[in-house]
This record gives structure tokens, C-alpha cells and sequence, in this order.
């Protein structure tokens, strides 16, 4: 055997620049972890794509109806408006539904793969593995959002005027009012391994509350207040508004400080609670059951 | 020598399972009872013992993936509770899963992931794992996706895995399982030279005996949470014997006059000893960790008080038997009781 390299009393293990350290693993946990795992299944990139694709088209027809005249709603004879109404909709809110699940999925599968127990073992944190894990779900949106504008504005009419900066700062709370609650929902897939009330829960509840495909001043007075728990609302308001209207951030400022609120309360709770779990695991020796 | 490895009186309790009020309640679950073990800086300790002894559980307290009930446990002085980072950055862990790897990636995707986990770049990485590769065998499957490895490759990766992280302490749990026998052979070839040679600190823990025999500078024997110590002393190898002797005399004599100044003398070397009457005299076997060292003291102790021993019989100590004897009784393990 090949004389192997020598080796010192304390631990040789690259102390790197840290931000070389956060580049390297943002890059292994998104391009080789995220990238190159999710690729090797072709039929469900294909699925996937299919599924962001399917659904503009869908509510496209549906919109044909919404917006007749006849149909006393506010779009009612002005389709184009729901259309891109939908539109950003849609867009948008894979960011949530996606931190939701992929991060609670992702913990289970690291647990089917028995890799989580490595991931633990390993100098990075807990919450940084938490936060690295994210970036890809978080990409892939990027790419959806892509693909959903694009099919929008090229073929379904939809008119773009953008605000830069207001889009930028309430694309980036509409992701971090809702990261909190995501922190938690994949906290109790740690604990619970099969079953997740909360990604279950939240998903339906921002889908039908968080004025996805209809405006929330569609729903009965009597439960049309419980919008306003949800971030989603907040969030797509404000991104419809810097995005279809070129709205700036003065005009968006409300909804920027309710999701701030959100942010504030949420995070540092799915964090506990994470620590709380984790903690829970270890002690009941069930970290890498599944 | 400094200490890499210190266990105190390390209890660990796995709370009983959440049952609804009318399904009968399930106890909790002891696996380590109260367990002290000090391994020095550059020593292989060899851990045996049945299935759900309590081995793994060790690993994975030591490992800061599991946490103690109560009890100490430091990895090069730092506590595996308070300071579980600094602890973590010490230690590499080669389970006894295959379930370790991502399937769908690469040999060398899978290593350049967990090493990029403790800051190693692609070229560091690359230099270290080369010689390991090529030594057993990995080299021209490194780009074959992982799902389609062999047992024996997969093991081996892990391996890799874990030298490649040159931390100062590794915890092997089952190390050559499920590995035909050249493949073993090479494994423990390869935790010898390369931990010897880098003064690495090695928990080793295997269903395996002969990993033990070949490998471990001191045993202990893990049953019903307890340890065991079965050879104690320690060398630069695994020099630990057994003595036999046969003695003319009555057991109750060589009691009285041999078990009482081995009692006395309280020696550590002397891992412990037994005394029995026999049809052809009364066998007392010692087991001591440098034979050739002791045994002329005890001996001169035998004849000062006027024991007539008969004949001598030195050997090592034979794991198997020390396993088997030590099953049934795991709690008795004080000298005295003994």
C-alpha cells in the first residue's frame, strides 16, 4: 500500500475563509446535493416543469369565464387583469408552498438515506445545514417564476412595469415571512418522520387564504379576515403591485412591514422550535429512524 | 500519555415510547449503565459485545449524535453536551450502515459533499484520498454513480470518507462487516498502518472478534450497558495474556494466601482472576496486561507464601471465551466478585 499522508495531532480540516467556506457549501448543497440529485430523475424534472406550465394555461381558460361580463366579480369584463392577476399568482407562490415541503421533504429523505446523521456529525451547524438546504428549493422557484412570467408575457398578454427595488425588497420578505414557518413544519417532520400537519395545513390555508388565484376581497366577510394571517397576501399584493403597476416602495410600505412582522415573530419560533427538536431526537435516539 | 478519549460514569436511558392511555406502557430502554473509560492519545480500543449491548449507543454519545442522561464524556477535553462543536470537528464516524451515501451521486461527488462539510476543497480532498483509493480498490469506480457499488465498495467509501477528514479521533462501529475476507483484511490493514502511523485514536467497536484481536492495544466487552474491561494495561500493541496455573494446594489455601494479596495490592494490570478447585489441583487464571512483567512478582509472592505451584501455562487472551464467559453476568465485574 501507498505510504497514506501523514498525519497531525490536531485536526488539519481547512479553516477557509469563511466566505470561501459559505460559496463552497451553498455550491455543494445546491449544484451537487439540489442539482445533480434532483436531475438524475428525469421523469419528475419533467413532471415538475409540466407542472408549472399546465396550471397558467388552466386558470387561462378559467379566466375566460371569471371575466364575462355577466359574472358580477371585479375582473368581470377585463380579462387581461386576472389574467395577469393569475399570473403573478402563480409566480410567486411556489416560493412558499415549496419552503413549506421541500424543506420538511428533505429532511425526510435524508433520513430515508441515512445521510442526515452525517450531515449532523459534520462542524456545520444544524441551522446552517437548514439554511443551505433551502437554497435549492429556493433556485428552482427562481427558474419557475422564469418560466411562468415568460409564458405570461409572451403568450398570454400580460403587461409588465416594474419597480426594481420595491420587487426585489418584497420578493425577498415574501420568502423570509414565511421561512419561520417552514422552519417549523420541517422541525416537526424531524420528530414526527411520516405525516406533516403543518406543511399540509399551511399549504392549503396559503393557497385558499394568501389570494393565489382569486383576490381575497372575493371571500365572505366573515372569513375573508383570516387573509390577513397569512403572509402570502402581503406578500403577493406587494409583488403584483411593484410588478404589474411599477408601484414603488413607498406605495408597497404597508405589506413590507406587515411581512417584517411575520419575519420578526416567525423565525426566531421555527428556530426554537428546530432546537427544541433536534434536541428531543437526540435524546430519544431517533434522529436517523424514519 | 494525554488523554483523547474520557468517559465518567456515563449513563444513557431511552425514554419509553409515547403510548396512547389504554395501550400498556412501554419501560424505558438502559443501554449505557453507568460507564467510566479513559483511552489515551494514539491507542485503539477494541469494544465487543452481543447485539444491543450498548457499543453503537457509545459511538453515537461520543459522536454528539446521541445525548447522555447523565454522566461525562469529553472527546480530546471537549464535552460531547457543552461543547458539541468543538467535539464534532475532532472525530470522524464510520457506521455500520451502507445507508450513508446519496445513491443517485457519484463516488467522488458523495466524498467532495461530506469533505466540503468540514471546509476541504476539491484539490486537498483529491491528495488526500488518492493513496486510499488506490490501495483499496475505489480508484476506477469513483465515477460510478454510488447506487451501483458492491456492499464491500460502499463500506470501503466510508472509509475513505472518514481518513480523508484527518481528525484525531475515529469511531469505527462494525468496521468490517458485511466484507468478504480479503476485503477485511485490507480494511484492517489499512486502520492499523495509517492510525499507528498518524497516532490517530481509535473506538472500535466489532461484532467481528478477530477486527479486535488484530487491531485493539485494550479490549472491554459492552453487556447489558455495562463495561467489561477484559484486558487492561495497555502497549504499543495488543499484548495482553492469560496465565494458567495449577497449583497443589487447596482453593481455599490459594485463596487465603494469593487472592487476599491480589486484593491488597489492588493492581490495575491485573484485569482480574479466577480460582478453582480442579480434579488434578486448583487452577487459578490471571489475566494482566504484560505477563512477563507481573508474573514474576506474583510468583514470588506464590512461593513466599509457601503455595507449591505445579505448572505454568501463559497464552493470550481468547476473545470468544472472554465473550461467552461474560454474558451471562455482565453486572458482577469488580475483581472481588469475580
Amino acid at each position: 500500500m501507498e505510504a497514506p499522508p501523514s498525519f497531525p495531532s490536531a485536526p488539519r480540516s481547512a479553516r477557509l475563509d469563511p466566505v470561501l467556506d459559505v460559496l463552497r457549501k451553498t455550491y455543494l448543497f445546491t449544484f451537487l446535493r439540489g442539482w445533480a440529485v434532483w436531475f438524475s430523475y428525469r421523469a419528475q424534472v419533467f413532471l415538475t416543469i409540466l407542472g408549472w406550465v399546465i396550471p397558467v394555461f388552466f386558470y387561462f381558460v378559467l379566466a375566460g369565464y371569471l371575466t364575462n361580463p355577466t359574472s358580477g366579480t371585479a375582473f368581470a369584463g377585463s380579462p387581461e387583469s386576472y389574467v395577469a392577476f393569475f399570473v403573478v399568482g402563480l409566480a410567486f407562490q411556489g416560493f412558499v408552498t415549496s419552503l413549506y415541503g421541500t424543506l420538511a421533504q428533505r429532511i425526510r429523505s435524508e433520513q430515508m438515506m441515512g445521510t442526515l446523521e452525517h450531515l449532523l456529525l459534520s462542524p456545520t451547524s444544524p441551522g446552517a445545514v437548514l439554511a443551505y438546504s433551502m437554497v435549492f428549493g429556493l433556485m428552482l422557484n427562481v427558474l419557475a417564476m422564469g418560466v411562468i412570467l415568460g409564458i405570461g408575457v409572451g403568450f398570454l398578454g400580460v403587461h409588465l412595469a416594474v419597480s426594481w427595488a420595491a420587487l426585489i425588497v418584497s420578493g425577498v420578505l415574501l420568502v423570509t415571512s414565511n421561512l419561520g414557518m417552514a422552519i417549523l413544519a420541517s422541525s416537526f417532520i424531524l420528530w414526527t418522520k411520516q405525516g406533516n400537519p403543518i406543511a399540509v395545513f399551511l399549504t392549503l390555508y396559503t393557497e385558499l387564504f394568501g389570494g393565489v388565484f382569486f383576490p381575497v376581497s372575493f371571500l365572505p366577510r366573515s372569513v375573508a379576515w383570516i387573509s390577513y394571517l397569512v403572509p402570502l397576501n402581503f406578500g403577493l399584493s406587494a409583488v403584483r403591485a411593484s410588478l404589474l403597476s411599477g408601484v414603488g416602495l413607498g406605495g408597497v410600505a404597508t405589506d413590507l412591514i406587515w411581512m417584517t412582522v411575520y419575519t420578526a415573530i416567525t423565525i426566531p419560533l421555527g428556530l426554537a422550535f428546530f432546537r427544541w427538536t433536534l434536541r428531543r431526537v437526540r435524546v430519544d435516539g431517533t434522529l436517523a429512524t424514519y | 500519555m494525554p488523554v483523547a478519549i474520557e468517559i465518567s460514569d456515563l449513563t444513557k436511558t431511552f425514554p419509553s415510547a409515547w403510548t396512547l392511555p389504554w395501550q400498556p406502557r412501554r419501560p424505558s430502554t438502559t443501554a449505557l449503565d453507568h460507564v467510566t473509560l479513559e483511552v489515551r492519545e494514539g491507542e485503539i480500543y477494541g469494544l465487543i459485545g452481543p447485539n444491543g449491548a450498548g457499543k453503537t449507543t457509545l459511538l453515537k454519545v461520543l459522536s454528539t449524535l446521541l445525548l447522555p442522561t447523565s454522566g461525562m464524556a469529553r472527546v480530546l477535553g471537549h464535552d460531547v453536551v457543552r461543547e458539541e462543536r468543538a467535539a464534532r470537528s475532532s472525530i470522524a464516524l464510520v457506521t455500520n450502515s451502507e445507508r450513508s451515501f446519496y445513491y443517485r451521486l457519484d463516488g467522488w461527488q458523495n466524498l467532495r459533499y461530506f469533505a466540503g462539510l468540514y471546509g476541504l476543497g476539491r484539490r486537498e480532498l483529491e491528495r488526500r484520498a488518492r493513496p486510499f483509493l488506490r490501495s483499496l480498490g475505489l480508484e476506477r469506480v469513483m465515477h460510478r454513480d454510488y447506487r451501483t457499488y458492491s456492499t464491500g465498495m460502499q463500506r470501503k467509501l466510508a472509509f475513505v470518507r472518514a481518513f480523508v477528514l484527518e481528525t484525531p479521533v475515529l469511531l469505527l462501529d462494525e468496521p468490517t462487516s458485511s466484507l468478504d475476507p480479503a476485503s477485511a483484511l485490507e480494511i484492517r490493514r489499512t486502520i492499523s498502518e495509517v492510525c499507528r502511523e498518524r497516532h490517530q485514536t481509535v473506538l472500535l467497536s466489532a461484532n467481528n472478534l478477530l477486527d479486535v484481536e488484530r487491531l485493539a492495544d485494550r479490549v472491554g466487552m459492552m453487556s447489558s450497558g455495562h463495561l467489561i474491561p477484559i484486558t487492561e494495561g495497555g502497549g504499543a500493541g495488543p499484548e495482553f495474556g492469560m496465565a494458567r496455573w495449577l497449583f497443589d494446594d487447596p482453593p481455599e489455601r490459594v485463596e487465603a494466601l494469593l487472592g487476599s494479596w491480589l486484593r491488597r495490592q489492588g493492581r490495575p494490570d491485573v484485569a482480574r482472576w479466577e480460582i478453582q478447585g480442579r480434579a488434578e489441583g486448583t487452577r487459578v487464571r490471571l489475566w494482566t496486561s504484560d505477563p512477563e512483567v507481573h508474573l514474576p512478582l506474583i510468583l514470588a509472592e506464590v512461593l513466599r507464601g509457601g503455595l507449591h505451584p505445579q505448572r505454568l501455562d501463559l497464552r493470550g487472551v481468547d476473545l470468544e471465551e472472554e465473550f461467552l464467559r461474560n454474558l451471562p453476568a455482565a453486572q458482577d465485574v469488580s475483581p472481588e466478585a469475580t
